[in-house]
């Protein structure tokens, strides 16, 4: 019961009206609609190239199948950590990189007294949780030179979606990197992975607190 | 006019539904969403995140704007979809306010939600490039969001009133029904980078269940209706000149006895014939229905209505509606009083056959001439029958400067006891809101004056 001014279409539209019937005027209007959606479709085929997750091996990330298969020596030669041959997204290890054999001894299963390895423990299973969200569960383990020193940390964690992942095998070696430069779990924490920073460092204490004599 | 013959045997057609449902309660439910939602962010730890440092603060604020949009997306979709029951509580014109209300606030929050977006991811993703390269297809399904999200703005941006009054309303329409792809483009990245969708098994799955129920609604409830109305079209029966730029034309058939309606409402009219069967456009009835046909009488305008004039009897004719909530109830036993300029005399002459025989009716008309007035006979006719008074207002605008006609001076001076009646204006934009606003300085109460506020 409203009705437009004249003013709204009538005059705009005046060349419209003179051919109200025109065979194109249906394409012509259809035509902005349909260049936009297949505008829309070929660009989302060709912006969408996921990163695949793999490419993460890079950073220190070995999948957690080969990691358990490595032994505890391997694991403190770290930095040859084999590749990964498939990659789960849910349940990954994070192993520290850049720990040199002491004596520069190649991968042994029984580590050299003194070396780092001489000692280690397993920390307790931790739930990553921010307030009552549970992202998923880390345990670290922890390495320890003879004369008790903390010298090498690698967490495994299991986590449930892949934003979760991601934060985690971003956050995860820098932690591992403090723990060691630190020697004892009484590290900062990583900005923008809180949940996880705690969890590690209760599982990490966990671990020196089990720490064998 | 039917033709004589018809006239005994034709009854008015079923009132529509009436629904116990208000305008609040609508703002209510509306509401009550938007709490519950809220009150889940924050319980799934939304509100102690916000509290917890910059980049906490970021991700909460991202997470929650995440869902307003989705919500205002969610509200706008069902609002649009002019379901019988919402439709019936607040009018189809209200409907469609609120729905641009509705997708305005959404394009806002879009906007936020992605600039705040932007600084929760940096620091995980590495700095600002990388964030936008992943938001925009590294990370899965962002790039079905970005375009999903393009399109989302498209459709804001061509809604502002100027960008839309400069292309045809059917331009705009098919841009505008993008939006569904966009929307549903732009859902799987909720569930995989939400905070609280990804994380909350039970959340996640309310959410997306109601969703997927909300959009199917929307969606087949929509064209629901307009599959139904080209299906079972009405036919055109007569077509009589009523001034020199109008036609009255009836609709009948065997499916209007489908139809509920009464006089007051409106119809989407889309004519099957060659060139035509794409355009809709709303016309108010300018008879009450009967099972004869639903008549409307339409001014030769632009495109679309000037083609409609070239209907010829026998052709389809596909009817959505009747909308609409301006129907006789809204007298109760108040006085009527009637503003229309030029061709909106046509609901004020459905109308008045409904009124009772003492309800004393003032009808305001306005034009540049009276034979402009499609139907002023009949309109003289009914209003006597029920102890009415019909004032045409002649002249163009200009020649009356100084002297507005809607002023609350002239309003009280031509309708005595004028606070006391029950407005109901129709016609041209300018001069709906120079007679809403007259009207309320005269003391009229906002409840008891109905218009059909302009949609698009
Ligand atoms: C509730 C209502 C009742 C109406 N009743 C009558 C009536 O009884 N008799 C009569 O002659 N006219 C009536 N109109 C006006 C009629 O709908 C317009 O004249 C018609 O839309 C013009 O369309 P067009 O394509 O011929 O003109 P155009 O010049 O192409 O468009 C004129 C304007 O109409 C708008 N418009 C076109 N299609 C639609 C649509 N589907 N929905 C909303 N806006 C649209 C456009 O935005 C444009 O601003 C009514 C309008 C409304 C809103
Ligand atoms: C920003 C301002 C907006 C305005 C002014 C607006 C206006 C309108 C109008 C007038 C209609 C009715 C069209 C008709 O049937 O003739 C409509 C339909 C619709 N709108 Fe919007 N809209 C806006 C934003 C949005 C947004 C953001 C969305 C996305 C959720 C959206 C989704 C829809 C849908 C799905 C329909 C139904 C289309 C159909 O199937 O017929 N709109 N809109
Ligand atoms: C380019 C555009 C967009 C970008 C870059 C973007 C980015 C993001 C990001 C990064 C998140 C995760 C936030 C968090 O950690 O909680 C998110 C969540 C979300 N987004 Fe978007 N988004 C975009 C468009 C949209 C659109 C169009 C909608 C709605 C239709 C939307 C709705 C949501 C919802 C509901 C969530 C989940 C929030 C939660 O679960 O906590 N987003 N978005």
């Amino acid at each position: 019961m409203t009705f437009i001014r004249r003013c709204h279409g009538g005059e705009l539209m005046s060349s419209d009206n003179s051919s109200p019937s025109s065979r194109f005027a249906l394409a012509r209007r259809l035509a902005p609609a349909l260049a936009l959606t297949s505008a829309g479709v070929a660009l989302i085929n060709v912006l969408d190239r996921p990163v695949d997750l793999s490419a993460f091996g890079s950073a220190g990330v070995a999948d957690i199948g080969s990691a358990a298969d490595a032994g505890a020596g391997q694991m403190v030669t770290g930095a040859t950590v084999p590749a990964p041959t498939t990659t789960t997204v849910t349940t990954t290890t994070v192993v520290a990189t850049t720990v040199p054999p002491v004596n520069g001894a190649p991968p042994d299963t029984t580590p050299a007294p003194g070396a780092c390895g001489a000692k280690k423990s397993t920390g307790s299973t931790t739930d990553i949780v921010d307030r009552n969200r549970v992202f998923g569960t880390l345990v670290v383990t922890a390495k320890f030179a003879s004369n008790g020193e903390l010298c090498d940390v690698a967490v495994n964690f299991d986590v449930w979606d892949r934003k979760s992942v991601q934060i985690e095998q971003y956050a995860l070696p820098k932690l591992n990197a403090r723990a060691k430069k630190a020697k004892s779990a009484n590290i900062q924490g990583v900005s923008g992975a809180t949940a996880v920073s705690r969890a590690y460092a209760a599982s990490l204490q966990a671990a020196i607190d089990a720490k064998p004599l | 006019m039917a033709p004589a013959a018809k006239l005994e045997q034709r009854r008015p057609l079923a009132r529509p539904n009436s629904t116990n449902l208000k305008a609040n309660d609508l703002v209510i439910v509306i509401v009550a969403i938007f709490a519950i939602v809220t009150a889940a962010w924050a319980m799934t730890g939304g509100w102690s995140q916000l509290s917890s440092g910059w980049s906490h603060a970021w991700r909460a604020a991202a997470s929650l704007t995440g869902l307003y949009t989705s919500l205002f997306g969610m509200v706008g979709l069902t609002l649009s979809a002019r379901l019988k029951t919402t439709e019936r509580a607040i009018g189809l014109d209200r409907l469609l306010n609120w729905h641009r209300i509705a997708g305005d606030t959404m394009g806002l929050l879009l906007a936020v939600h992605i600039f705040t977006a932007i600084p929760a991811e940096m620091p995980v993703r590495g700095g600002f490039i990388n964030t936008v390269l992943d938001f925009t297809g590294r990370e899965p399904y962002m790039a079905l969001t970005a375009i999903g999200s393009a399109l989302v703005a498209v459709v804001v941006v061509l809604s502002l009133k100027d960008i839309r009054n400069k292309i045809s309303y059917e331009t705009w329409y098919f841009v505008h029904l993008t939006v569904y792809f966009g929307l549903a483009a732009s859902f799987s990245h909720q569930i995989t980078l939400g905070s609280m969708l990804s994380n909350d098994r039970y959340v996640r799955l309310v959410w997306v269940g109601s969703s997927v129920v909300i959009f199917a609604t929307a969606l087949f409830g929509r064209w629901w209706k307009v599959f139904g109305s080209v299906s079972r079209p009405l036919h055109v029966r007569t077509i009589n000149k009523e001034t020199d730029d109008t036609v009255s034309v009836l609709l009948g058939g065997r499916n209007v006895l489908r139809l509920r309606g009464d006089a007051g409402q409106f119809v989407m009219i889309r004519s099957l014939v060659r060139g035509q069967w794409w355009k809709t456009n709303p016309y108010s009835l300018s008879a009450v229905p009967t099972t004869a046909g639903l008549r409307v009488t339409i001014k030769n305008r632009g495109d679309a209505s000037s083609a409609k004039r070239h209907l010829r009897v026998g052709d389809r004719v596909a009817v959505e509606g009747p909308y609409g909530v301006t129907t006789p109830e809204i007298f109760g036993d108040k006085r009527p009083l009637f503003i229309a300029g030029g061709v909106g005399v046509t609901p004020v002459c459905a109308l008045l056959q409904r009124l009772p025989s003492d309800s004393r009716p003032t009808v305001l008309l306005r034009a540049r001439h009276e034979n402009e007035v499609a139907h002023l006979a009949e309109i003289r006719a009914l209003a006597a029958r029920c102890g009415g008074e019909v004032f045409v207002l002649t002249g163009r605008t200009v020649a009356m400067k100084g002297k507005d006609p809607f002023s609350a001076k002239s309003l009280a001076r031509a309708v005595p006891e004028i606070s006391s009646c029950v407005a109901v204006v129709c016609g041209p934009t300018a001069l709906m809101f120079a007679a809403r606003k007259g009207l309320r300085e005269a003391g009229l109460a906002k409840d008891d004056i109905h218009t059909e506020m302009p949609w698009w």
